[in-house]
């Protein structure tokens, strides 16, 4: 399953000048646990799709609203040349399509957002 | 109880009418406002000045003063927060207070850090680290960094807010500030519980934009009891839910549990969120962890050069096909002519819009279209020396001769003349540590001020 599929909310913003921080609010309790449990949205992942070292990926899972918090370095820094997005707000578009492998049973309950 | 009421996430974004009034209605304590933020990027700091409509802020002064009567307004001014953007936000203060024929006893705190204090401070050992580690700064802030800064500001904390309560002023006017202390001032002051204040003050901070539909243009209010508080917004169209509340401690924050202020950090991990009723959450449970020392985050932007950028289409299917390789091709041959970006001192880049402008080499889909938008965007360290390579690129780019091409008149169209313009002047933020204080009201200078009709 597509992560697009499997979550509800997906955005990006910058905290501060030099962190991208990107917000991933997953569709069910269930697919929540499963993916949390098995860390299947993990720095190593996120770190493929962006190309940045995977230690400089932060992943954090927050139970209460369902939600996945990834932080990174920003590309370049706002304002600089060549900086394409000053708010880091287009940024989580390569993570959509992030393969998440939710077992089987899930795949009949997806959302899709985009 | 303790009733506050955040009227819009930021000045200049619209302040609904319909919306404070309701909220006036239920008789709040303390209105406030956040104003400042370096979410814009560099170049309003540097450069001194409001990334807002200025109109858009008027308009906004007008609504509150128009309607908030006999109760604190705070809010932080405007843009960078510094003295300058803060003077023409009293300006249009004033403005509005005379049109309306008010009088105001206004509360004025700076946000920005003489840079003489600063290097006294550093002369005398202070070490200054850097907020985030990142190559972008000096891990400790050096003499240098400061001199290269254009202005330094600080975000102050609820220290010289509160004085500016007790002050018995009807407006607080702050520089550069941390967005929640201008929430957390009073309730702090009435010696409300600091984890449950901080955690109110960090949803109230964005107006709206933690209800549903959420929006920074509107506004939501918070009620403060001894050991939790309730949140809604006063639009009826909106709700708050536990949702929409829960999810908003995630927003702009790399960690969603830990929220670090100047003297210590915000614990949501105890966080409790309950659907209160139909559209009002009731929240509870977080701590606050004093760190036992306290800085502020002083923010400081550096002159790089200038900016020179053209913007043109590209329609003809073999000039898109064949992008990189002309694109190379004019790199070669501005290098040629000109001098190699590291012998002239500048930055060549293309934003090719439809393909990858946005994302670039992360762009999962990296089609070419049936037409091309191409930004060029040059800096260097003169005005002279942009333009002359964006409009050396220009003539290059339009005149190309490439084997595949067909066009004889030019490859591109562009939609102005002139075709290169000058975009201004480009800063990076060279300062964004953390100065420790022993007087948290130290480097904040405050005056009370008397605007409106005389």
């Amino acid at each position: 399953m597509r992560l697009a599929e499997a979550a509800k909310i997906v955005r990006s913003k910058i905290a501060g000048p030099f962190i991208l921080t990107i917000d991933i609010f997953l569709s069910s309790r269930e697919l929540y646990e499963e993916v949390k449990s098995r860390h299947l949205i993990n720095p190593e992942v996120v770190a493929a799709v962006y190309r940045v070292d995977a230690r400089l990926v932060k992943v954090a899972y927050y139970d209460q609203v369902l939600g996945i918090k990834v932080s990174m370095p920003v590309e370049k820094p706002p304002g600089e040349a060549g900086c394409r997005d000053i708010y880091g707000a287009q940024q989580y578009i390569p993570l959509l399509g992030l393969e998440v492998p939710v077992s089987r049973a899930r795949r009949g309950q997806p959302r899709p957002q985009h | 109880m303790l009733k506050i009421y955040a009227p819009a996430g930021h000045l200049g974004h619209g302040v609904p009418r319909e919306s404070l009034r309701n909220a006036l209605k239920l008789e709040p304590d303390v209105v406030a406002i956040q104003g400042t933020s370096t979410d814009y990027g560099p170049y309003y700091l540097g450069a001194n000045k409001i990334p807002q409509s200025l109109a858009a802020i008027e308009r906004d002064l007008e609504t509150l003063l128009s309607m908030v009567n006999g109760i604190p307004l705070i809010m932080s001014c405007a843009g960078p927060g510094t003295d300058h953007t803060l003077k023409t936000t009293l300006r249009l203060l004033g403005v509005v207070a005379r049109r309306l024929g008010l009088r105001l006893d206004v509360y004025v705190v700076s946000g920005e850090i003489e840079k003489r204090y600063l290097l006294e401070r550093l002369e005398r050992g202070v070490r200054v680290r850097r907020a985030v580690e990142t190559p972008h700064l000096s891990e400790y802030l050096t003499f240098s960094d400061v001199r290269e800064a254009e202005r330094v500001v600080g975000q102050m904390g609820v220290e010289p807010i509160i004085r500016g309560l007790e002050s018995g002023a009807d407006v607080i006017c702050t520089g550069r500030a941390l967005d929640t202390a201008l929430f957390a001032a009073y309730p702090l002051m009435m010696g409300y519980d600091k984890g449950l204040v901080m955690h109110m003050s960090k949803i109230l901070e964005c107006g709206a934009l933690s209800a549903e539909p959420p929006t920074s243009a509107d506004g939501m209010f918070a009620i403060l009891e001894k050991d939790y508080f309730i949140v809604f917004p006063t639009n009826p169209r909106r709700r708050a839910t536990v949702d929409s509340v829960a999810a908003h401690s995630f927003y702009e924050r790399d960690d969603p549990t830990r929220e670090w202020g100047n003297d210590g950090y915000l614990d949501l991990s105890q966080a409790v969120y309950e659907q209160y009723d139909d559209r009002s959450v009731l929240v509870s449970g977080a701590r606050w962890v004093p760190s036992g020392t306290y800085t502020v985050k002083i923010e400081g932007a550096k002159f790089v050069g200038y900016r020179a950028i053209m913007v043109c289409g590209a329609r003809d299917p073999r000039f898109i096909s064949n992008i990189d390789e002309i694109i190379e091709d004019v790199r070669r041959r501005v290098a040629k002519h000109l001098g190699p970006p590291s012998e002239l001192g500048y930055e060549l880049h293309f934003h090719l819009y439809g393909r990858d402008g946005v994302l670039g080499p992360l762009e999962p889909v990296p089609n070419l279209l049936h037409e091309l938008g191409i930004l060029v965007e040059v800096v260097a360290k003169s005005r002279s020396a942009a333009r002359d390579v964006c409009s050396y690129v220009r003539s290059l780019l339009f005149h190309i001769d490439h084997p595949e091409l067909r066009g004889l008149a030019g490859n591109l169209a562009f939609p102005f003349s002139p075709m290169v313009l000058d975009a201004g002047e480009v800063y990076t933020f060279n300062i964004y540590h953390l100065l420790p204080l022993e007087d948290p009201l130290e480097p904040f200078r405050s005056r009370m001020l008397t605007l409106g009709a005389g």
